[in-house]
């Protein structure tokens, strides 16, 4: 038998919100526990490679195909459009993508560690994982400061989730509407971001609105890390964006009906988080004006926060290192220069 | 002049006599700005959260260094935050039988860029966990806090000792008043609790000091107190500690013993007339030695070496 000499994380292609939760974090910590001295890659969606970047050597796409089958991502697995709930990956399809991702790596030489199949809590539950802030690559950063490079407001992330597959878990698109232009209105500058396919608020525009819709490509997510982490905060109903904003510590405000799930349970790094739940599981319920009184409030927490943090921030520059300098120096002896002829007059008064 | 660079010492640095006041003047006097982080104060008055993102924010300034010092109580997750924008060091002062009531400091030490503790044991007990190396450095004192001073006769005593009372500590006092020796002991169950100049009128007041470490069961681990008598210029009765002798000599910088009946014979060796030049000598050899060696200066200075920075 061959050394092994090199370690394969996938191939995965579960939704986002189920491989940032109960997949990732697991995959990064067997990277630098028992695989440390193997070469590390990774199999997934060409536009999910900025997710591996800190623990994987050489990341793959999937094979073209696969992409182009059209099926739905938003899923445990790979599904077709009319799959129902819970379905997985058809076991034909699921064995030519094994056998296709095997030309990235020598099996005989490879372990391969694949995410189990279908709704399975075992990794989430029973294993460790290992926790790091998603960080962008440098060219979405430079993207992302030139594109915010005469932006001096507060920026907020809007993504309006819009899916064909459970519509009903669709907040309506005129609340998302009212509730970017009121955002505006209360000074806010709003990015939106999504896909084309499965976002709302593909056309809108305006002042102090950046669409990033229209332009998403393969690196979009890249860019949605770098913006997460420019962002004041995130407004998002319980979909992806909620999973990239919590891991990219990006405070997050959530409409949806699983608060417990997105607000603590998954929110791993404690990312700071206000949760709307929606009554009754009714997603079109939610109003605008409520959504903006939350993120009102909200808005203003993480201001106060802010402020304390500074104040600590600059206590330990200024009172705190003038504290330990006068614990740690004796005061300088101060030396007075005596006026001679005023004393021998003294003296001379005395005797 | 310009500092040579910015060291962040995350630790307590606001109470008089906690050794990170040390450590930071050290950083000073070599030149470096010592920017510090009262941690447990701000956990104290702002929480975890704060505590966090201000240590995150001070990582930004991208210091040479960020010192966590032992940090009992806070999430690791944040010592390797820090360290994606500064080398981080762990920093831990105290033995095995401290180790195992603040696990946590393991997984500090396995996040940040490097480890040291002052005791051999603790550090390789700590690599065994990590798979890392974790380097052995001893905590220093400043000569310019524990000097030789006046003698004050209200301190005069055969031997003192300055430490927190325990039931091993006790019963040596009780010894040695048995046995007729002169002996006041002074801390935490003593009498009062002495800092600074008090601390070193006692050493000077006093024929000789006695130092009794809180473990002895830890390869290469003892109490800085042995330094903090030396800088001060006593003659020191140390129980002894496995592989002390690498460090300071028996009859030489100091005087072993192993238990009370030991020491009291000692002292009657070393009290009498004729000794009293060699006890000079000893005193002497040790202070010279520690002053030689074991500055915070030197810590630091390995410190420097060992980050690269």
């Amino acid at each position: 038998m061959q050394d092994i000499n090199t370690v394969c994380f996938g191939p995965n292609f579960s939704e986002l919100g189920w491989l940032l939760s109960r997949w990732h974090g697991y995959c990064r910590l067997r990277r630098f526990t028992e695989f440390k001295n193997l070469r590390s890659i990774a199999v997934d969606f060409d536009w999910r490679y900025p997710i591996y970047s800190d623990f994987i050597d050489d990341f793959y796409p999937l094979p073209k195909w696969v992409s182009e089958l059209g099926w739905e991502q938003d899923c445990y697995e790979l599904v077709p459009p009319d799959a129902h709930p819970g379905a997985v990956t058809p076991n034909e399809v699921y064995a030519q993508i094994l056998a296709d991702c095997q030309k990235y790596y020598d099996p005989k030489t490879t372990w391969t560690v694949r995410p189990p199949r279908g709704c399975n809590f075992f990794i989430q539950f029973k294993c460790k994982q290992m926790w790091k802030p998603l960080e962008p690559s440098e060219n979405a950063q430079v993207f992302v400061n030139s594109l915010l490079y005469n932006v001096y407001n507060d920026v907020v992330l809007v993504s309006a989730r819009g899916r064909k597959r459970t519509p009903q878990r669709n907040v309506p698109e005129f609340v998302w509407n009212k509730l970017v232009d009121m955002l505006v209105q209360y000074g806010f500058t709003v990015v939106i971001t999504g896909t084309k396919d499965s976002s709302f608020l593909g056309n809108k525009i305006g002042r102090n609105i950046i669409n990033m819709i229209p332009r998403t490509g393969v690196d979009g997510l890249d860019i949605l890390i770098a913006l997460m982490k420019k962002a004041k905060f995130s407004i998002t109903s319980q979909s992806g964006p909620t999973h990239i904003s919590l891991q990219c510590e990006t405070p997050a405000y959530i409409v949806g009906h699983e608060a417990q799930r997105h607000s603590i349970d998954e929110n791993y790094l404690n990312t700071p988080a206000m949760f709307r739940t929606v009554q009754n599981n009714i997603y079109a319920a939610i109003t605008s004006e409520k959504m903006l009184e939350d993120v009102l409030v909200f808005n203003q927490q993480l201001t106060q926060s802010r402020n304390i943090v500074d104040l600590a921030y600059k206590t330990c520059y200024t009172e705190d290192k003038n504290i330990m300098h006068n614990l740690i120096y004796e005061p300088p002896i101060v030396f007075y220069q005596i006026d001679t002829d005023n004393m021998r007059k003294e003296l001379a008064n005395v005797a | 002049m310009l500092p040579k660079g910015k060291i962040v010492i995350v630790g307590v640095l606001n109470v008089e006599g906690s050794t990170n006041l040390y450590m930071g003047k050290a950083f000073e006097k070599l030149g470096y700005e010592v920017i510090p982080c009262n941690y447990r104060t701000i956990l104290q008055k702002y929480g975890p959260r704060t505590l966090e993102a201000t240590l995150f924010k001070l990582s930004e300034d991208k210091p040479d260094l960020m010192v966590f010092s032992k940090c009992n109580g806070i999430d690791s997750l944040i010592i390797a935050k820090c360290s994606m924008n500064c080398k981080t060091w762990l920093w831990y002062m105290d033995g095995l039988a401290t180790l195992s009531t603040v696990p946590e400091i393991i997984e500090h030490a396995n996040m940040a860029d490097y480890a040291s503790c002052t005791g051999l044991g603790v550090a390789n007990y700590i690599k065994k966990h990590i798979g890392e190396d974790v380097h052995h450095i001893l905590e220093g004192i400043d000569p310019e806090v524990y000097r030789p001073t006046l003698q004050l006769p209200g301190y005069a005593a055969d031997i003192s000792f300055i430490g927190t009372a325990n039931q091993e500590r006790i019963e040596y006092v009780q010894t040695l008043s048995e046995a007729g020796i002169d002996i006041k002991a002074y801390g935490n169950g003593f009498n009062e609790e002495i800092h600074g100049n008090m601390f070193n009128a006692v050493c000077s007041s006093s024929t000789s000091m006695l130092a009794l470490s809180a473990e002895y069961t830890t390869q290469e681990y003892f109490s800085d107190r042995i330094m903090r008598y030396g800088s001060c210029g006593a003659f020191v009765f140390h129980k002894y500690a496995p592989l002390m002798e690498k460090y300071f000599s028996d009859g030489e910088d100091l005087v072993y013993f192993d238990t009370p009946e030991s020491l009291v014979e000692a002292i009657k060796f070393y009290f009498h007339p004729d000794k009293t030049d060699l006890r000079i000598q000893i005193a002497n050899n040790l202070r010279n030695k520690v002053l030689s060696n074991y500055t915070w200066v030197h810590s630091v200075q390995k410190i420097i070496d060992t980050a690269e920075i």
